[in-house]
């Protein structure tokens, strides 16, 4: 054997050529080989290897030594290098940095916004086995899924179906009342009334008493942290006792932790639901009134697609019910998603998330742009390095480092914006998100991913492929790459402005949609319109109060009616007519009103004569109004004079309204008859002035308290409540507008970096044209030629893709708006605009400038 | 005054007595030779680092040679400045062991 033949195994060798010092200086790699031969020689291969195995290890240990403070000299002065290009092109530095910045703080607070949305409700224990019992509601000209369910089908479900553990109820909203310990007395307006099971079937944690027990006693009461602060200040408030409604003593049996702003419910107050239903007369195993939420808990490993069609079959069968069937919803999902699986809010939700990453993209794009633009500038510097003795990897490294410096720079810049801005955030958007690193460590990851991304892409570039130049080449001044460089920034400029383009028609396209759901024809309008109950004193004796009512200064009208207009109704498929098919049964929309109804809501008398004859105050006649759609359903020529009868009573047809949307929800119109019924008028409404709304108010406050001294005057503003469903779609709707905004704002910061980076480029060529005769309108038009282009371009391409997505997007609304075209040209102008300026400012300054100065400049 | 680590006095004692065959794997046996202690590869290119950046030592690269596998082998010798620190060395030895006489152990 030959001492050739003995080499190290490729996988030492390996390692010791990575030492290049060691390798370059000392020749580590013969050392080690003539070594290892001879103890091989001497000892055998065992021991050689394990010298070797030993040996390398050490020396690796020894070199990082060596190699920690050589990279530290180096770092020093890529560090000095880096920082006095920064300094020597400031503006370039400031758009660079500032655009990725702008770019990362949108991204992070985008980010924690859908975090939040899609954390909603996700804290209950148990949440993916926990189900809300909807209504599935199946009538002739209808079919929705109510949230909303009967009382009763909660434990009729439990018993029947082994598959669920555990039911529990919760009544449907918010119930207002007043309470009073000691001397102190509040009105309370987020009471709910729950289950015994409701504490430990959805996770609302206990500071103080057993959940499980809390809600088992008639009159006991389960309150937050901040309320028992209220009444009780430091005492203990187990076992205290607070007066409902100057009635009924309740005893604390729970003090919650104040329940997080990501829960579907919220409340502050939580008392039995039994405790509810005597004071109100509902039967708590009603199958018919819906005005409950039933929640279920299934055992673990339970197809609820199977259930759901046990569920049904069951109600088919036994019940003979197929207008109704509860259906079970994953309660994890509510928040985001329809209940009919159809969308939901989720599409919001995705489509911030896609602007989040279009952001992202656009000030990476810019940030790549600018880098391997001003790069180019350096190809002496890489020239001069390597005829010092720099090695390409050298080059490489000082790159890198470069644009992660300034990607440091940038993303600490984002980490500090985004703090800052995250309480203006919150307040637009009505919500409490925090920035607490421990908690949450998701913005850090994605702050820290898009700069590795950003590095990567950004400084590959000058790293890889202008640390290959040829120092002899580049030192002349012939970097013969320019051009090809310049098609990949061209690219890149268009694709960057047809986000930017399409992320602002697609935020008009967006915001056209979401404005006219809002704004939406009713067919009736319920502006300056406040309601109250009618309850206590104020009942009986409605119509002379109503008259007092109308002696304020201010009030235009004052109605009634029985259920809460437009939410709430009552319908029944029992209606019948003169000639009706017996087996046809449309479910029809009944509302009892008083004489003022039609004319406070703005609803318009088609034909016919209204519903009480002006001078007939008497009460309860058989005149009814029906709407336009029952009027199509009755189908005669001339409906009016038509008989309807209903629950034993006849009714004659007097006139025909409009149709109405009643549930703005659901946005369908029902077939809908007005009746008056003067027993059953539950609500009043009173239609106002707007100007000098306290003083009306006062009067208003005045007169009631003195009917009805028992109860609190609390009254709502009809529109508030309106608008509180169109409250995430309008939030959301400012949300995509202020990215869109954001975005066209990053991709122009990158413009103007680009158009200073061209003019400067030919600085001497403006000033040869000047001096041969050209004139300054020429030259900026040269200038700019070619990056107006390109904005054009995306134009081209951004119109027709933004288009169809939106149109698209619009087919998961029941009403969809007609697109408005001018959105896409305005958006382009908006662009375009933008770009002209900047590109335009530029060029305007080179040209205008003396020619002696830009020909002297070298 | 140069002042030289032990490990650095030894290094160059042994460049210099390998006089023209001074490289890796030799300094390293004398060095074993001398003190009994085998010195790792890391700290002796690390000592060699140091001393060649002060000027004590220069390297040559020698032709490749057949019996390192082609490779080439890089000998040291010592600088005019590399023999004036250990003459100077030496000086310190003497004076600070001259009067001891031979300890026992």
């Amino acid at each position: 054997m030959t001492m050739q033949d003995i080499q190290l195994p490729k996988i030492f060798r390996w390692v010791l050529q990575r030492l290049s010092v060691y390798e370059y200086e000392f020749s580590i790699i013969g050392d080690f080989e003539t070594e290892y031969a001879e103890i091989r020689r001497n000892s055998g291969s065992l021991v050689a290897f394990l010298w070797l195995f030993w040996s390398t290890i050490q020396v690796v240990y020894y070199y990082s030594s060596l190699s920690t403070y050589w990279s530290i000299v180096m770092l020093k002065n890529y560090l000095k290098v880096a920082l006095r290009t920064l300094q020597r092109n400031k503006l370039f530095s400031i758009i660079n940095i500032t655009g990725l910045a702008i770019g990362l703080t949108c991204v992070v607070l985008l980010v924690l916004w859908i975090q939040d949305e899609v954390s909603y409700d996700q804290f209950h224990k148990d949440i993916d086995r926990i189900y809300l019992t909807a209504a599935h509601v199946k009538k002739s000209h209808v079919e929705y899924i109510d949230p909303s369910s009967v009382p009763g089908v909660g434990p009729l479900l439990e018993e029947v179906f082994p598959e669920i553990e555990e039911s529990s109820r919760f009544l449907y909203g918010a119930r207002t009342y007043v309470f009073r310990y000691g001397d102190k007395t509040f009105t309370e307006n987020r009471v709910y009334h729950g289950d015994p099971e409701a504490l430990t079937l959805l996770t609302f944690p206990l500071i103080m008493g057993n959940p499980e027990t809390a809600l088992q006693d008639y009159n006991s009461i389960v309150i937050s942290e901040r309320i028992a602060k209220k009444y009780f200040g430091n005492e203990d408030p187990l076992g205290k006792i607070i007066t409902l409604n100057d009635e009924y003593p309740m005893t604390v049996t729970g003090v919650m932790k104040e329940i997080p702003a990501n829960s579907t419910f919220r409340f502050d107050i939580l008392t039995p639901l039994e405790f509810h239903a005597d004071l109100t007369g509902q039967n708590l195993d009603s199958l018919t009134n819906e005005n409950y939420f039933v929640f279920v808990r299934l055992q673990a490993n339970v197809s609820v697609t199977a259930l759901n069609d046990k569920i049904r079959t069951f109600y088919a069968d036994r019940l003979g019910s197929e207008e109704y069937v509860p259906v079970l919803r994953p309660f994890a999902r509510f928040h985001l998603h329809s209940l009919d699986e159809g969308g939901g809010s989720i599409i919001q939700v995705r489509m911030v998330g896609f602007m989040a990453a279009f952001i992202l993209l656009i000030a990476c794009i810019n940030f790549m742009n600018l880098t391997t633009a001003r790069s180019g500038k350096r190809t002496k510097e890489i020239g001069m390095r390597k005829v010092i003795g720099a090695f390409r990897k050298d080059i490489v490294k000082q790159f890198y480092f470069e644009t992660v410096l300034m990607v440091v720079i940038a993303t600490v810049t984002a980490a500090i914006l985004a703090r800052l801005l995250l309480p203006i955030f919150n307040r637009l958007f009505l919500k409490q998100l925090t920035l607490n690193i421990q908690q949450n460590p998701t913005p850090l990851w994605i702050l820290l991913t898009a700069g590795f991304v950003t590095v990567l892409l950004a400084g590959s570039y000058p790293a890889l492929v202008m640390s290959s130049f040829l120092p002899i080449r580049v030192i002349k001044g012939l970097s013969g790459t320019a051009f090809k460089r310049t098609v990949f920034r061209k690219i890149l400029v268009v694709v960057q402005f047809t986000l930017a383009i399409g992320l602002i028609a697609g935020a008009g396209g967006v915001y056209n949609q979401l404005t006219y759901l809002q704004n939406m024809d009713l067919g009736y309008s319920m502006d300056n319109i406040l309601y109250f109950s009618n309850r206590g004193e104020l009942k009986g004796r409605y119509e002379t109060v109503k008259n007092e009512f109308l002696g304020v200064p201010g009030i235009e009208k004052v109605t009634t009616s029985a259920n809460y207009f437009p939410f709430s109704r009552s319908t029944d498929s029992t209606w019948h007519w003169e000639g009706k098919d017996p087996t046809f049964k449309p479910s029809i929309t009944w509302l009892a009103v008083d004489s003022d109804f039609l004319d406070t809501f703005d609803i318009k008398l088609l034909n016919g004569d209204p519903l009480w004859p002006r001078d007939d105050f008497t009460g309860t006649t058989d005149r009814i109004l029906i709407n336009k759609k029952l009027a199509g359903i009755i189908g005669r020529k001339d409906v009016i004079g038509t008989r309807l009868s209903y629950s034993g009573r006849n009714y004659k047809v007097v006139g025909v309204v409009e149709d109405i949307i009643p549930n703005p929800k659901w946005r369908v119109d029902e077939p809908l008859v007005f009746l008056q019924n003067p027993q059953r008028y539950n609500f009043v409404y009173v239609k106002i002035r707007s100007d000098d709304m306290m003083k009306i108010l006062a009067g208003i406050r005045q007169i009631f308290e003195r009917v009805n001294p028992s109860f609190p005057f609390e009254y709502e503003f009809m529109d508030d409540d309106y608008r509180e469903q169109f409250n995430f779609v309008r939030r959301t709707r400012a949300l995509i507008a202020y990215s869109a905004l954001f975005a066209v704002f990053v991709s122009c910061l990158g413009l103007f970096g680009l158009a200073a980076f061209n003019t400067e480029l030919r600085t001497k060529e403006v000033g040869i044209r000047k001096v041969l005769g050209s004139s300054v309108s020429r030259i900026v038009l040269l200038l700019s030629r070619e990056l107006i282009l390109l904005v054009l371009l995306a134009n081209v391409i951004a119109w027709p893709v933004t288009w169809y997505l939106v149109t698209k997007w619009e087919k998961d609304f029941l009403h969809q708006a007609p697109v408005n075209l001018w959105i896409f040209p305005a958006a382009g102008a908006l662009a375009f605009v933008v770009a002209m300026l900047t590109v335009g400012y530029q060029s305007a300054k080179a040209a205008a400038a003396n020619p002696i100065k830009s020909l002297r400049y070298e | 005054m140069y002042e030289l680590t032990r490990n650095e006095e030894l290094i160059l004692l042994s460049i210099w007595k390998l006089k023209g065959n001074a490289y890796g794997v030799t300094i390293r046996n004398n060095f074993k030779t001398v003190t009994g202690k085998a010195l790792n590869y890391g700290s002796l290119y690390n000592t060699l680092y140091r001393l060649a950046q002060r000027g004590f030592v220069t390297t040559n690269e020698s032709a490749p040679l057949s019996r390192q596998g082609g490779r080439r082998k890089i000998l040291y010798a010592l600088t005019s400045l590399g023999e004036k620190a250990l003459a100077e060395a030496q000086k310190i030895q003497r004076l600070a062991w001259g009067e001891i006489p031979d300890l026992p152990g």
